[in-house]
């Protein structure tokens, strides 16, 4: 019997060997077999291990005070001093700036902040550039759907020439019909290749099914015919309505002293004219008649797969449900964990993450959950990523979610602090607002209030059908026809838009 | 037939795995024994300038510094392994392997990246690159033994906790990370043939490639098998900077890290052994794809990371495309036949590659922007001016130290620094050094020495839908978007 066994035995490893010990692609690459040593682990369990480490005491902390001040002109400065960082960031900010241009004239805002980067009257064209260029400082221009900001960084020892640098473009920029042609060349340039970024492209169309004709459903950037229409009175009014001290405030953050940042700045923008107001936040209102979400479907040839795009409304900062809209949004598209996440990529694997980004404007602010999937499996993955909305909208989350997305958030919050940029982005978000920074700390506060029951609300007010919109890119040829005819379950009104 | 066959391989499996399980068995013990004589045994550490160096008695390397201001700790946590100790015809099983990594945890139910996220984690990473495969995160101090009891586990414990599901849910998922990351890892079979063509077969980098293909095929074994080779304490860096008392942070790596088996580092080829990297020619590699634009890189081997040479590679990178007045930007933006141009040397640790990279505009084609690119770097080598070089150089320190003044980026770099700067980690300033050398001269004759045509692989991703009917597409978008 144990000889048998014995020839059993050996017969088997000579068969296992054969079937284990190598094989081939397609290419005829050789593989060898790779099999692990037993067993799996060498390392003794121990039973500590066993029970959850204990959490530690959570460490006090408070965000940093910040300095303000009133220049004669009546423009406001706010200095966060970092002792320990050995750079410092400048930024003038302009409120409203992208909003209120939208419905005047889209994209004026982003071609005036682009314009006080080419040049100013002491120094023409490229001579300013490269001014602040040999003092190793770096200019940048940013609009948003609120605000506009016109920045300067360098090293600490660089601030007062380049603070006078910044404040040269922004009191004195140059204006000529030459380098206003030339901008808005660049400007078509952008606005190209923004349209042929599935990124940009699908978070537009989804803002457009969801809002309509609304404002804040065209880009702040304007299209390429509203820029062509643009003139070069219009952009200097623009400028001049927007640029005065009582409109504009100024941040400073970083590893300089408040004497010198006085200095700086006082020489650097006395001469922001004091004339002009503070502007109000527009307002226009939304119509919203169709009790179903709205969808595009936009057949792009060019796109290697396919993008969903899920747009949805959420709070500001300041808002009353903030804090329970932010839950909300980590628990839905962005952790691991999320809810979007643990089911088309955890479970089913069809994409490789859900990135969820938010869109701030005056009003109609919105969360944007963007899911790259293979172009045959965009019904599999809308039908389950609405499933998904909608089961939140109907039972809410866990505690879990909730604790894992208030830690999240506090963590996001805190880590901004540690940066120049991230302070002067949440001084900006103050600004915008029109807060002020004891604002911080309650905002703080707020996230830890939050509970199940407020995100059950957020969950009610902003995922109710009605207000959702979304849009589909990809090389979806007969897509919508298919998706109506294999998926009548889906109730959604899909139209193929076609060139 | 088929039956018969699979009873017999059931028995020489079980017979295989008991001989396993033997030999295990002793080695299981003899690791017990050093973790139970290692419990007892405090490391000392090195301190330099603040920062603490010291290796467990199972070789963990361990690097701590404190930083306190902001409540938070970065914890890094650096294998010394990459896709370029994958075996061949395994192109994808590094990067498989870290995805597993996330794919359990002992106090999670769904898995490691979900329970990073009832830690609150909002920075967590894990990169697998040709020399080292990295995990990060950046937690509340008071997440901080959690976080470390996480690493541990699952340096010690993943294993035996891995099964086919969760295989095959990664499996899935790297597949599609491959097919959304962009750059020519994107264009099937491209990295495979570019990495092939740069490095002679026997070269670790000949092989550190992906390949669906490869992927598609990976067996739980070969993950096993990865794992068990490479992911041994001896083979780790445990960075630690942050918010935290040292001697409590000391105690925990001691108690959760310990104990883990103490096993020998694995070897990888040494600099000396390398197979010479030989000079190619200009070598081409073409994929047709279906976009429409053509994309274009160009990739120079160079030299390794902080060897002669890799430092004014950085510079030359940020003198031809740091700003729009940089001759590659100024003359493809200033030419129009790009939408963007990137351009950075890439430092690895047995050889480096230095990509110019462009997206070409439809009007114009990979060929002609390639002439703009060889016209800028011959004039560069001769024409690039003192001016631009300095420029060059503030910039690259004054990001090599905003990199530093972040929890996250301090951690990774005292990391990278302990990995291949011999000595202390806290090398900011040798780094900086390297730049402030870099001069004039020396930026020229790199530009001259490694950036030419002598040896080289232009790819080309070429475009395959119809051009002008897209752009004409592009103008007519619904409502004019954009």
């Amino acid at each position: 019997m144990k000889i048998v066994l014995a020839s059993l035995v050996r017969a088997g490893l000579a068969l296992f060997a054969l079937s284990a010990g190598a094989c081939s692609d397609a290419q005829g690459v050789t593989r060898a077999q790779l099999l692990p040593s037993w067993p799996l682990n060498l390392t003794r369990e121990e039973s500590f291990r066993s029970v959850e480490p204990p959490l530690g005491a959570r460490r006090p902390w408070s965000p940093p005070s910040v300095e303000r001040w009133m220049l004669a002109n009546g423009l406001a400065v706010y200095f966060v001093p970092r002792p320990s960082s050995g750079s410092v960031r400048v930024s003038l900010v302009a409120r409203h700036a992208g909003t209120q241009d939208v419905r005047d004239a889209p994209g004026v805002a982003l071609l005036a902040a682009s314009l006080l980067s080419r040049g100013t009257t002491a120094h023409p064209a490229g001579a300013h550039f490269l001014a602040l260029r040999s003092l190793g400082a770096v200019m940048g221009v940013d609009v948003s759907g609120v605000s506009m900001e016109v920045s300067v960084a360098a090293t600490a020892a660089q601030l007062a020439p380049a603070t006078a640098l910044l404040g040269e473009a922004v009191t004195s920029p140059q204006w000529s019909p030459e380098i206003f042609a030339r901008e808005l060349d660049v400007q078509r340039d952008v606005r190209r290749i923004y349209a042929s970024r599935v990124a940009t492209l699908g978070v537009s169309l989804a803002a457009q099914a969801r809002d309509g004709a609304h404002s804040t459903a065209r880009p702040h950037t304007g299209t390429l015919a509203q820029i062509g229409a643009l003139d070069e009175a219009r952009v200097r009014e623009f400028y001049g309505r927007h640029f005065n001290a009582l409109n504009c405030a100024v941040l400073v953050v970083g590893g300089a002293t408040r004497a010198d940042v006085e200095a700086a700045i006082s020489a650097a923008f006395a001469r922001l004219p004091a004339s002009g107001a503070a502007l109000e936040a527009p307002s226009e209102p939304v119509s919203i008649s169709r009790g179903e979400p709205r969808w595009r479907v936009y057949d792009n040839e060019d796109a290697p797969n396919a993008t969903i795009t899920i747009a949805w409304p959420t709070d500001v900062e300041g808002a009353p449900g903030y804090a329970a809209s932010r839950v909300l949004e980590e628990g839905l598209g962005s952790m691991f964990s999320s809810r979007l996440n643990r089911v088309l990529r955890e479970r089913f694997g069809v994409t490789y993450g859900v990135q969820s980004a938010r869109y701030i404007a005056e009003e109609r602010s919105f969360v944007a959950a963007r899911i790259t999937v293979d172009v045959d499996l965009v019904a599999v993955a809308l039908e389950t990523a609405l499933q998904q909305l909608g089961a939140v909208y109907t039972s809410g989350f866990t505690e879990g979610e909730v604790e894992a997305g208030k830690a999240r958030l506090r963590d996001e919050f805190v880590a901004r602090f540690e940066t120049d940029d991230g302070v002067v982005d949440a001084l900006r978000a103050l600004v915008e607002r029109g807060r002020t920074p004891e604002a911080w700390a309650a905002d703080l506060a707020a996230i830890d209030a939050v509970d199940v029951a407020a995100v059950r609300n957020a969950a009610t007010r902003q995922l109710y059908p009605l207000h959702i919109g979304g849009s589909i890119v990809g090389a979806l040829d007969r897509f919508g026809a298919r998706l109506r005819s294999e998926y009548p379950a889906l109730r959604w009104s899909v139209a193929t838009v076609s060139p | 037939m088929a039956v018969k066959r699979a009873g017999v391989l059931a028995v020489c499996a079980a017979a295989w795995l008991s001989s396993q399980s033997a030999r295990g068995q002793s080695l299981l013990d003899a690791a017990r024994a050093m973790n139970d004589a290692a419990r007892t045994q405090p490391p000392a550490a090195q301190v330099v300038a603040g920062v603490q160096r010291y290796s467990l008695a199972n070789g963990l390397d361990v690097v701590l510094e404190e930083r306190h201001g902001s409540p938070r700790v970065a914890v890094e946590v650096d294998y010394r392994v990459g896709s370029r100790d994958q075996p061949e015809g395994y192109g994808g099983l590094a990067h498989m392997t870290e995805h597993m990594m996330f794919a359990w945890a002992r106090h999670h139910r769904d898995g490691g990246g979900a329970y990073l996220d009832s830690l609150g984690v909002s920075q967590a990473v894990g990169e697998t690159h040709g020399d080292v495969t990295r995990y990060g995160a950046v937690v509340a101090s008071h997440f901080l033994e959690r976080l470390l009891a996480f690493e541990a586990d699952r340096m010690g414990f993943l294993l035996s906790h891995v099964g086919e599901a969760q295989l095959e849910a990664q499996r899935l998922i790297v597949l599609r990370e491959d097919s959304e990351r962009g750059e020519y890892w994107s264009v099937p079979g491209m990295g495979k043939r570019i990495w092939q063509t740069l490095f002679p077969r026997g070269h670790p980098y000949f092989g550190a490639y992906e390949d669906p293909s490869d992927i598609a095929t990976l067996s739980l074994n070969s993950v096993r098998w990865f794992h068990q080779q490479w992911y041994v304490p001896s083979n780790a860096t445990l960075v630690i900077v942050g918010d935290f008392e040292s001697s409590a942070v000391r105690a925990m790596v001691q108690r959760y890290f310990g104990g883990l088996a103490r096993e020998p580092r694995p070897t990888r080829v040494s600099q000396a052994n390398l197979p010479r990297i030989p000079t190619i020619g200009d070598q081409q590699v073409i994929e047709t794809t279906r976009v429409a634009n053509d994309r274009l890189w160009v990739l120079f081997p160079t030299p390794r990371m902080f060897s002669e040479g890799d430092a004014e590679l950085d510079l030359a990178a940020l003198a031809l495309v740091g700003d729009e007045f940089a001759p590659l930007c100024a003359r493809l933006l200033r030419d129009r036949v790009v939408d963007a141009v990137t351009a950075s040397q890439n430092s690895m640790e047995l050889a480096s590659l230095f990509t110019i990279s462009a997206l070409v505009r439809r009007n114009s084609s990979a060929e002609a922007v390639l002439a703009q690119i060889d016209r800028t770097l011959r004039e560069s080598a001769e024409q690039l001016t003192e001016e631009a070089v300095a420029v060059a150089r503030d910039r690259q320190i004054a990001a090599l130290r905003s990199y530093h003044s972040t929890l996250a980026g301090r951690a990774f770099y005292l990391g990278l620094y302990a990995r291949t700067f011999a000595g202390s980690p806290d090398l900011l300033e040798r780094d900086v050094a390297r730049y402030r050398a870099a001069s004039l001269g020396s930026v020229r004759r790199a530009i001259a020495q490694w950036l030419t045509r002598r040896s080289r692989v232009v790819a080309i991703a070429r475009g395959t839908h119809n051009s002008a009917a897209l752009w004409r597409q592009a103008r007519m978008r619904p409502e004019n978007l954009w």
